[in-house]
């Protein structure tokens, strides 16, 4: 089981990383859009994401969730299915 | 949260995209996605679209090159994909694509395939054992590549290994793809180069009557010839190009036949209408389903503004589906005429493969017909290419009985 909470946090990391944004400064609601992440960068964030969280990624992720929140919602409801 | 309009990986919309274009074309024809693209599912938008001067193609490759070289910052070497696909003509502009296309039009003068389709057909038939089959496996993948091989003069002996590079290239049109994916690509494209290369470098010793002979002498004799990396591309095109489309094109006019009974009986009634049942497939079960375009300028389509830059998707497959243009447009009716769908595109990147494409599947079917007096279809789920951009089973089992 993996919570909201700490799912929140991974996607906080891998975006900051990518973006070099701290991660204190990467509000809940923020779109992938206004971080500056596009559809490449989504390519490797979701990558990152698989590799870590062990759940396939659908490459429309990033769109059908587009705010930090949604995605780590979503990923929060797959982790804990799969 | 509302289901997008627009959601064509759901498992649903691989088993029957046709109800979510249908919901596109009533609700919203030129839609704008989650995805910041355009997609348009009307006949006579994606019609004017194809014919516009104002839109342009290669979406894909621009978006490819982008991502080989973000991802070469982050020490993932993804160049042999462009490499490969260097000379895609469906995916290239303006004097680079009239300059392709005119190379391969004059070098594939002979048109004479009937003879060569026939043999491979009959060969690949005869290898049949037993009654139960994979038609997909057994059939309608490898016809394609002997026949395209069979055309450029490379040896047959490596067409299972063809096709597996060829399924892994055709990802390439898919317009939502991981990072897993761009890696199997970029290991195929590397395969498929060295392939060609080798190929090219046996012939240009030692010519024979094949077309990737043709098109190295041709070459010869021009003032600016192709380089050797865009022969190769075009090789790996060509090959890719004349091999997925018509898998797909056969065994989806097999599984139609086969799921309508009447249809079906008509046709072995009437074989004469074999050249207007692949038409109808065309239109009603296509193996392309989109093709890209990027708009030049800014642009109005019933009255949504299209800014210049934006992608637009075009949904060939839904275009053939538009009531407003085919009478009875969900009903599969292999004697319909007319039949203008738009699968093989139109304006000036109409595929240049129709005619074989048409042949190939005429005869396939003619001929696998023609062997088995009865074909069923047992219960199976049906398991499709994941593949957005082209529509095509992954196998397909069927169970045959020979003529008496």
């Amino acid at each position: 089981m993996r919570t909201h909470q700490e799912i929140l946090g991974i996607l906080k990391d891998e975006i900051s990383r990518e973006t070099r944004i701290p991660v204190s400064e990467i509000e809940d609601d923020a779109g992938f859009h206004s971080l500056g992440l596009d559809s490449i960068s989504a390519v490797y964030i979701l990558d990152r994401l698989e590799k870590k969280l062990g759940v396939t990624m659908n490459p429309l992720f990033f769109w059908d969730y587009p705010t930090v929140t949604l995605l780590a919602g979503h990923l929060t409801s797959l982790c804990n299915h799969e | 949260m509302n289901r997008p309009l627009w959601r064509p990986l759901d498992a649903e919309c691989f088993r029957d995209p046709y109800q979510m274009y249908k919901a596109l074309r009533e609700n919203d024809p030129v839609h704008l996605a989650q995805t910041g693209e355009y997609i348009v599912t009307k006949y006579e938008d994606v019609r004017q679209i194809l014919k516009s001067e104002s839109f342009e193609t290669g979406n894909r490759l621009i978006w490819l090159k982008r991502g080989i070289s973000y991802f070469e910052n982050k020490e993932e070497d993804l160049r042999a994909i462009y490499a490969a696909m260097n000379s895609f003509v469906l995916m290239l502009n303006g004097s680079h694509h009239q300059r392709i296309r005119n190379f391969i039009s004059k070098a594939w003068s002979n048109r004479e395939v009937d003879s060569l389709i026939e043999a491979n057909s009959a060969m690949l038939l005869n290898r049949l054992k037993g009654h139960e089959i994979d038609f997909v496996k057994e059939y309608a993948q490898p016809l394609p590549v002997y026949t395209m091989s069979g055309i450029l003069g490379i040896p047959v002996s490596d067409s299972q290994y063809l096709i597996s590079l060829g399924v892994a290239m055709t990802k390439t049109l898919d317009l939502y793809i991981s990072l897993r994916d761009m890696v199997q690509i970029n290991d195929a494209a590397k395969e498929f180069i060295n392939f060609f290369r080798e190929q090219i470098r046996l012939k240009s010793d030692r010519p024979d009557e094949g077309l990737l002979s043709r098109m190295i002498q041709r070459n010869r004799s021009e003032n600016v010839g192709l380089s050797e990396e865009e022969m190769i591309s075009l090789a790996i095109f060509l090959l890719t190009a004349g091999e997925e489309t018509s898998a797909s094109l056969i065994t989806n006019t097999m599984v139609n036949l086969l799921s309508h009974p009447d249809q079906l009986a008509l046709l072995r009634k009437d074989p004469s209408l074999i050249e207007s049942t692949i038409e109808e497939v065309l239109r009603y079960d296509s193996s392309v389903h989109l093709l890209g375009r990027v708009a030049k300028d800014d642009l109005s389509i019933r009255g949504k503004v299209i800014p210049s830059g934006s992608t637009v998707t075009l949904v060939v497959a839904s275009a053939n589906r538009d009531e407003d243009v085919f009478q009875n447009a969900d009903v599969f009716d292999i004697a319909r005429r007319p039949n203008r769908h738009l699968s093989f595109g139109n304006g000036k990147h109409y595929c240049l493969g129709d005619w074989l494409g048409r042949r190939q599947s005429q005869i396939a079917i003619s001929s696998f017909l023609e062997r088995f007096d009865e074909i069923v279809l047992p219960d199976q789920e049906l398991s499709w290419y994941q593949n957005i951009a082209v529509r095509r089973l992954n196998t397909l089992r069927i169970i045959t009985r020979p003529r008496a």
